[in-house]
């Protein structure tokens, strides 16, 4: 909605401040001034905050991720064809919202886990664009059971499998991480090994 | 018409706010971060210098 209402409010924008522009004596007036108010004021930078916010949800999507060249790999190995690595699991059976493979996975399911992950996004762009990034990519901090969990726990598969019943309160609590048995991850090292799933790429 | 430019309060904050929202449309079809940096760092820069510059014309004028 607001991808479509951006760019219809920053053309009416321009175009008013293009009539004033024009227009110049239209200000003179006290409707006029009301008119500048609106038009050179709250309007440019609503339509800016609104910009922001279109950038910022566009930010979540994975083509955004990928299109800085050391996120490839990592692209890439959503479509890897091995039934244990769990992006490619995720991806190709549609367990997380299509285009939004990696911000679903990688923000914090908290309070301001959205605010975090944007900032760190920033962060990650200073990073890229002066050249410091890494010749190892890691994250931040230890990956948590909560974000797994935000989604599986209390799902049908997940509550009937023998071992994550034995393990639940390891798995709650964080004792017991999810990637000791799920250890297949961006196996980026050997991604030249793997076969590529096309099929879901179309649909 | 030099004189004229002169009269109008708001030539160069009016150029300065068209030109950023300019930027700011044209980054709006893209998906991508440098996209994102122009809107903010080109973009919003030139709608906020354009619209203080417009104030203080406005005021001025006043």
């Amino acid at each position: 909605m607001s991808s479509v209402a951006a760019p219809l409010l920053l053309s009416i924008t321009i175009g008013l401040v293009l009539a004033l522009m024009r227009h110049p004596r239209v200000l003179q007036t006290g409707r006029g001034r009301l008119v500048a108010l609106v038009g050179l004021g709250i309007l440019p930078l609503a339509v800016s905050a609104l910009g922001i916010s279109v950038h910022l949800e566009q930010a979540k999507s994975t083509e955004f991720c990928v299109s800085c060249h050391v996120m490839e790999p990592y692209g890439d190995s959503l479509w890897f064809d091995d039934t244990d690595a769990l992006p490619a699991v995720h991806t190709q059976n549609r367990l997380l919202p299509a285009g939004q493979e990696c911000y679903s996975c990688h923000t914090t399911y908290t309070l301001f886990g959205g605010a975090r992950a944007k900032l760190n996004g920033l962060q990650h762009l200073w990073v890229y664009y002066s050249g410091q990034t890494p010749e190892t990519l890691e994250l931040y901090a230890p990956y948590q059971n909560r974000e797994c969990l935000h989604c599986h726990a209390g799902a049908r598969r997940f509550e009937s499998d023998e071992i994550h019943s034995e393990l639940r309160e390891e798995l709650a609590s964080g004792e017991t991480s999810c990637l000791e048995c799920h250890d297949v991850v961006h196996d980026i090292a050997n991604r030249e090994s793997y076969d590529r799933y096309e099929r879901s790429r179309d649909g | 018409m030099a004189e004229g430019r002169e009269t109008n309060p708001i030539g160069r904050a009016g150029l300065l706010i068209v030109g950023g929202l300019l930027i700011q449309l044209g980054t709006l079809f893209f998906t991508h971060p440098a996209a994102f940096l122009s809107f903010v760092g080109l973009g919003c820069t030139s709608v906020l210098l354009g619209v203080g510059l417009a104030a203080r014309s406005l005021g001025r004028a006043e």
